[in-house]
């Protein structure tokens, strides 16, 4: 059995619109002091590209956040910086929206997936 | 030789397997959340009951755990219970002494004029940051109704096949770009 470090513990990060946030936080991953910066932001209607972006290498730089979450449809819009993180922690995983429902077309490990595999491999 | 427990396809299938679980339940919990609302009242539900930076303090009770081997794990605490506010008790005793004049105007000679650095230093104390119910659900009414509470089991659901989705997805990373160097030198 591996053995799980106790000693530090992770928060989770999140980029998402109004209703992943309130979802999200209700699950109880939010964190908020004045010691650290929040560990989300509410992508609202008049949020930027560029304080998605700002937000986001927020997140990837800090040591306390182990996995985040960005809704697919916002990661569109900066898929630049996620194409190019390649360190495994933090981890970026896109999940879906309330009114965005999930492309597994765009999803990362399906598009490297598809076509990797042909019948020929089955046999 | 990449030996594995579980085939790459097997992973895929459980891949998309996880996927589909997790829009399941997300989309529960936005029908659970939108019934709350509906019955509580319009937007009782929504993103401007969520902590903001500066004015409120909240501490996450859902964390994540890590191995050696980078696969994560959830670490969840029990949230504290919200303190009712005691009420100030006032003795049958008391109510019967009553408030007479006199004492009245004892009490308007005895209080002090506060001087200003001391009225700052009140301020300054006013500037501390509220403490939210450690409990998210009750961010939105110590009441909370059932529909709220089944949405909240809905995301922590989702919270825990998302951490699942991610290691797999480090797992799956790993086989493709083995199997592509592997193609890449056969070529």
């Amino acid at each position: 059995m591996s053995k799980v470090t106790m000693a530090k513990s992770h928060l989770m990060g999140l980029v998402g619109d109004e209703d992943t946030c309130t979802a999200f936080l209700l699950g109880g991953i939010g964190e908020l002091n004045n010691a650290r910066e929040p560990n989300f932001l509410v992508v609202k209607k008049d949020t930027t590209i560029g304080e998605i972006e700002s937000a986001l290498r927020k997140l990837m730089g800090r040591k306390d956040i182990g996995i985040i979450l960005i809704n697919q449809h916002i990661a569109n819009d900066v898929r630049h910086i996620i194409e190019s993180h390649t360190a495994a922690i933090p981890a970026i995983l896109e999940i879906p929206s309330k009114e965005h429902p999930y492309d597994s077309a765009k999803d990362s490990i399906l598009r490297r997936a598809k076509g990797m595999f042909s019948v020929e491999d089955m046999r | 030789a990449v030996v594995s427990t579980q085939s790459t396809g097997d992973k895929l299938s459980a891949y998309e397997d996880l996927l589909a679980e997790l829009c399941t339940l997300f989309q529960e919990g936005h029908m659970l959340m939108s019934k709350c609302n509906l019955r509580s009242g319009f937007e009782s539900v929504s993103a401007d009951r969520l902590p903001r930076q500066g004015v409120h303090e909240v501490k996450a009770i859902t964390t994540l755990g890590v191995n050696e081997t980078n696969d994560w794990s959830i670490q969840s605490r029990e949230p504290e219970k919200p303190k009712l506010r005691k009420r100030k008790n006032v003795s049958k005793k008391e109510d019967e002494r009553g408030n007479s004049p006199q004492k009245e105007n004892e009490k308007k000679t005895s209080q002090k004029i506060v001087p200003e650095s001391e009225e700052k230093e009140k301020d300054t104390e006013k500037e501390e940051l509220i403490k939210l119910p450690d409990d998210p659900l009750n961010w939105f009414g110590l009441l909370s109704p059932t529909a709220l509470q089944q949405a909240q089991e809905r995301f922590r659901a989702a919270i825990a096949r998302s951490v699942e989705l991610c290691n797999l997805k480090q797992e799956l990373s790993k086989d493709i770009g083995e199997i592509e160097n592997m193609r890449a030198n056969e070529l």
